[in-house]
């Protein structure tokens, strides 16, 4: 129907209030456009993460299997247990198993350290790799006595062999072993994550005679007319069968690559390989927390440009009138009231898509740049099919919010008295509600924003100081398995000594250490059992100042203790200082309670006190959100514990200590496999995540405050330009220039403590949920403090928020103030 | 039931509510206006015109009666129904000229026609171009209503109160913002249309302007207190006098006796 909708005139009259307040304008598209940029990047951040489906022909019918629960964190199986299982698997077909981890690549001059994995030949199959160059792994490559060869990735190619056909049938050094580059795989293969070179797997994986230590990871396609959840219940029933045959053993509890408790619950299930990437049920919250906290940020957007929008209507309200008086039906009327939002979404828009594509390259630059292995393949962060669809949900979501109340407002103004008597009396009454209401959510949002922002943003701080205390230190560490049906308790012990003697008579070593992380456990004063803290308990052999932690007071874990499994401790200062203030610690009882809470604790008696290195924390593989300094050294224990950590502290060169490790440990037992882990690397990528993350949250924590509190501004100075003629009214009655301060300023009070509770009401009860399951330790009197400055800091803002306006409206004299209309 | 008259209202009422207080804005208000009729509605303040213009005009509802106009009845029509009845039927001049002032002149008499379906872009020329001629302001076509004197914007509003052809033109207090010259050319502007056969109803306090139409309607309390042709000796004085006025040389008269 002609014009029925919009007319050019309508077209042109928006353009003309777009141009007629450019200020007003940009500064819609760009708050709009940041709202949308943080919300599409992060949608796609996470849509990336977990859901999107494997970028080659089939790719959701590919997936990991796991030995734990459903919801849990996808964890290994124990080859011995998967070659017993995998051969009664109907749901699935081209199942594949590998491991992997950190190699060495020598080449004329240059020694290289790629993540490699270790795969069965039917893992090309399964993931579509087709060579490149040369040939994938065979069958052939994996019998005994076989030449040892290998395949490399295409930038790997390119960089040792400049993308030069030679390379097939070359000989590299892959630690210290000749091997043959038998193929290259096409650009962006990486299957299964991110590896850069595939190596044959070893016979331990492929045919485990017994129930030795040895995990892998395995991976398969589902049958057609199968599903995950047919191949999990499947997987699950087999699993449960494994176990009651192979009950494990004891021996074995810990798992020699998740450096966890093997899981014990007999189950298994499927996952796709982007979501056993994300840890279970706990990366599903992270992520949801993170899209909750995009929204959450996006809705303070949509707030304050519709509240902009929405002033800009009230100035239009007679116009409006004029029309609806000419007869406008009321869906053009609409149309022309949105005209202005439509614009703004629109261009916000383009504003947000070019924002998330700055964040998507500069997140993919800084992954490929730290050297964790860069990403995994599915991370192909890009605008693409994915972002538009999310730009067209948020835009829409945008146009509904932005324009909803515009719009209402459009609909349903009492035109009849906006024509004669302005914009005062019932409508600007209302309109102050709606204002006020605004305010409210708006102060809400911060509020919540505010708690998660210092919550994150504190425990980056502290993750960041903790690292950037490890970063720089020269350190090799690697994983010990010694097989459970080989080593009895004192060959263990024997294994350990001879083993930190060696390393430390190596010359590129300057010192080693065995330990076996337990992670976090309760620890109190036996004067004071009440108060107990959380700490890193950390079993070690050798010197604790392989990570530079000095001694202070007392003395170290010697061979004695180690021999006779006394029961004593060695404390971090931090510890010690919460324990027995102002004491003296040395020989005082520690109970330590052990992970097992049916478990009586154990009382040590503390013998040194030593600085606050971070080995704790940081030798974990576990992400914590406060990491502490709080930590309890003790003697290694009787040998149960098949697998355990080295670090060796070399003079610089990396690679002699490297060669130092792998020959120290061959000379002991030929038959262990070693990956060595440079500490170095590995910390320095995890300083700039934690820096890029601190970054990032703090950009978007000051883009939120300033949008809420340019939000809010603009509100309160509407709802006093409504009050203008009120005020003069009040003015000329006699009241004077405190008394009106003390009205509006408690009105604005009543708003700010509404919003505050409802915000507080909201936050406290998740950010206790978050605490309680990641970040214990978390809360201490830094993070109040700068909980409470934050709060000050919103209420004050808020309060100079509505003082400002107010103020300009006391220099008026009353008379004018009267006459606004 | 449907009327022969141009516009009746039959025992129309109006009651605003607040809270417990009814004020009866209009009472039992009966009144027929005809074809070509120049009807002026006066009465003091607060007597209950404007909200009688406001009926009129469709811009609200009464809270009891029947309105007729054009043979429709209006008393039961939705908003939408009412906004096409408005724009087709109705054409306003307010008293403080409500031009769209981000729009021209042009645009703004072009605006009410482009809310109907049954007219081409070239009709819609012709009609603003049209009006433009009759209240002589074709020269200031492209301006926007702030570059205008008030006469001259009224003169726009009285454009675009014709453009669509509408059976009549409700003038709501069409001189109350303009001094006395622009006042009377505006007033002479509503007669000619009134000669070429519109049919006028104008809101005014004014007696002077009040006289100039056809039929005098007077208001108090929210009720019709008389109704009567004005004869067309008294308009020829109040004419007369108001040109003498008008036309009086400005200055200050000075005594010699």
């Amino acid at each position: 129907m002609k014009n029925f909708f919009v007319s050019k005139t309508d077209f042109k009259y928006t353009l003309r209030l777009l141009g007629k307040k450019p200020g007003f304008t940009l500064l819609s598209i760009l708050v709009l456009g940041g709202g949308l940029g943080i919300s599409i990047f992060t949608f796609t951040f996470c849509y990336y993460m977990s859901y999107r489906p494997l970028p080659q022909e089939g790719g959701e019918d590919i997936v990991r299997l796991c030995a734990s629960e459903v919801g849990s964190a996808c964890t290994g199986f124990k080859a011995f247990e998967f070659a017993n299982l995998r051969r009664d698997i109907q749901s699935l077909e081209h199942v594949s198993i590998l491991d992997g981890g950190v190699i060495y690549l020598e080449t004329d001059d240059l020694v290289r350290r790629l993540d490699a994995v270790s795969v069965e030949p039917g893992l090309f199959t399964l993931s579509g790799g087709v060579a490149l160059l040369g040939r994938t792994l065979q069958p052939i490559d994996m019998e005994p006595g076989a030449e040892r060869v290998a395949v490399i990735g295409y930038e790997l190619w390119l960089s040792l062999f400049d993308g030069g056909v030679d390379a097939i049938d070359r000989v590299v050094s892959i630690d210290n072993e000749p091997t043959k580059i038998v193929g290259v795989m096409p650009e962006g293969y990486k299957f299964p994550h991110f590896a850069n070179i595939w190596l044959p797997a070893p016979t331990t994986l492929l045919d485990p005679v017994t129930n030795k230590l040895e995990v892998v990871s395995a991976y398969a396609r589902i049958k057609p007319g199968e599903s995950k959840g047919s191949a999990t219940a499947e997987l699950d029933a087999l699993m449960e069968r494994i176990r009651t045959q192979y009950p494990p053993d004891a021996d074995l509890e810990y798992s020699s690559v998740t450096e966890q408790r093997i899981d014990q619950a007999d189950s298994a299930q499927v996952m796709s390989l982007p979501m056993s990437m994300m840890g279970g049920i706990e990366g599903l919250i992270f992520l949801a927390v993170l899209n909750l906290l995009a929204t959450l940020v996006f809705l303070l957007v949509c707030i304050n440009v519709g509240t902009l929008l929405l002033a800009r209507v009230n100035e239009r309200m007679r116009d409006i009138s004029v029309r609806v008086a000419l007869g406008a039906p009321r869906k053009r009327l609409l149309m022309q009231v949105m005209g202005e939002s439509v614009v703004i979404s629109v261009l916000g828009g383009i504003v947000g898509v070019f924002v998330a594509g700055i964040g998507m390259e500069v997140f993919r630059l800084f992954m490929n740049s730290v050297e964790l292995g860069a990403m995994p393949f599915w991370w192909d962060y890009q605008l693409g099919g994915s972002t538009l669809i999310a730009l067209l949900i948020f835009l829409s979501i945008t146009l509904l919010l932005v324009s909803a109340i515009p719009s209402w407002r459009a609909i349903n103004g009492d035109f009849n008295s906006v024509m004669r008597d302005g914009t005062r009396g019932s409508l600007g009454l209302r309109t102050g509600r709606i204002s006020r209401s605004l305010v409210v959510i708006a102060i809400a949002l911060i509020t919540f924003l505010l708690y998660t922002g210092v919550l994150v943003g504190g425990s980056l701080l502290r993750i960041n100081q903790v690292v950037s205390n490890v970063d720089g230190k020269s350190m090799l560490s690697f994983n010990l398995d010694l097989p459970g049906n080989e080593y009895d308790s004192d060959a263990r012990k024997q294994f350990y000594r001879a083993m930190q003697t060696e390393l430390s008579n190596a010359v590129s070593i300057e010192d080693a250490l065995v330990y076996l992380q337990r992670g976090q456990e309760s620890v109190s004063s036996l004067d004071d059992e009440v108060t107990s803290y959380q700490a890193t308990v950390t079993e070690t052999y050798g010197s604790l100042s392989t990570f530079d932690a000095a001694l202070l007071e007392g003395r170290a874990l010697n061979e004695f203790d180690l021999v006779n499994g006394s029961a004593v401790a060695v404390i971090s200062q931090s510890l010690a200082e919460k324990l027995w203030p102002g004491q003296n610690p040395l020989q005082q009882q520690l109970l330590v309670q052990g992970h097992d809470p049916d478990q009586l604790p154990s009382i040590r008696s503390v013998v040194g006190v030593v600085s606050n290195e971070p080995i704790s924390g940081l030798f974990s593989r576990q992400f914590s959100l406060s990491p502490s300094t709080d930590a309890v050294y003790l003697p290694f224990p009787d040998g149960d514990e098949a697998s355990t950590w080295v670090l060796a502290k070399h003079n610089g060169q990396k690679q002699a200590a490297s060669s130092a490790i792998h020959r120290v440990i061959k000379q002991l037992d030929s038959e262990i496999e070693l990956f060595v882990i440079d500490w170095e690397d590995q910390q320095s990528g995890m300083f700039l995540l934690v820096d890029y993350g601190l970054g990032v949250t703090l950009s978007i924590g000051l883009f939120s405050f300033l949008v809420a509190i340019a939000g809010i501004y603009g509100l309160t100075k509407n709802f006093m330009d409504l009050h203008r003629y009120e005020i003069g009214t009040m003015r000329a009655l006699g009241a004077t220039d405190k008394r009106v301060r003390f009205t509006y300023l408690r009105k604005g009070s009543r708003q700010l403590v509404t919003g505050f509770l409802i915000g507080n009401g909201i936050a406290l009860p998740i950010l206790y949920l978050v605490l309680t399951v990641t970040g214990d330790g978390l809360v201490d009197a830094d993070l109040l403090i700068s909980l409470a400055v934050a709060v000050i800091g919103l209420f004050a803002t808020v309060l100079l928020a509505i003082y400002q306006p107010l103020q300009q409206i006391l220099k008026l004299e009353p008379s004018a103030a009267i006459r606004y209309q | 039931m449907s009327s022969s008259s141009l516009i009746e209202l039959q025992g129309i009422s109006k009651v605003f509510s607040i809270e417990t207080l009814e004020t009866h804005a209009l009472q039992n208000i009966n009144l027929k206006i005809e074809e070509g009729e120049f009807v002026s509605i006066a009465g003091a303040s607060g007597c209950g015109k404007s909200t009688l213009l406001s009926i009129i005009g469709l811009l609200d509802v009464a809270s009891s009666g029947y309105y007729y106009l054009a043979g429709h009845d209006a008393s039961s029509l939705d908003r939408d129904e009412r906004a096409r009845l408005r724009n087709k039927e109705i054409g306003f001049v307010f008293q403080s000229f409500n031009l769209i002032s981000d729009l021209t002149v042009y645009e703004n008499i072009e605006l009410p026609l482009t809310y109907r379906s049954d007219l081409s872009d070239q009709d819609i020329k012709d009609i603003v171009m049209n009006s433009l001629n009759v209240v002589d302001m074709v020269s200031r076509k492209d301006h926007f209503p702030s570059q205008l004197s008030g006469g001259q914007q009224q003169r726009v509003a009285v454009a675009r109160a014709i453009g669509g052809n509408p059976s009549m033109i409700l003038a709501d207090e069409p001189c109350g913002n303009l001094d006395s010259k622009n006042a009377e050319s505006v007033m002479q502007l509503l007669e000619k249309l009134h000669a070429e056969g519109a049919t006028i109803c104008m809101v005014t306090h004014d007696p002077k302007s009040a006289l100039r139409a056809d039929r005098y309607v007077e208001l108090f309390d929210g009720q019709i207190i008389s109704d009567e042709q004005i004869a067309e000796h008294t308009r020829e004085r109040v004419v007369a006098n108001l040109i003498n006025e008008l036309t009086r040389p400005i200055g200050v008269s000075v005594s010699t006796s």
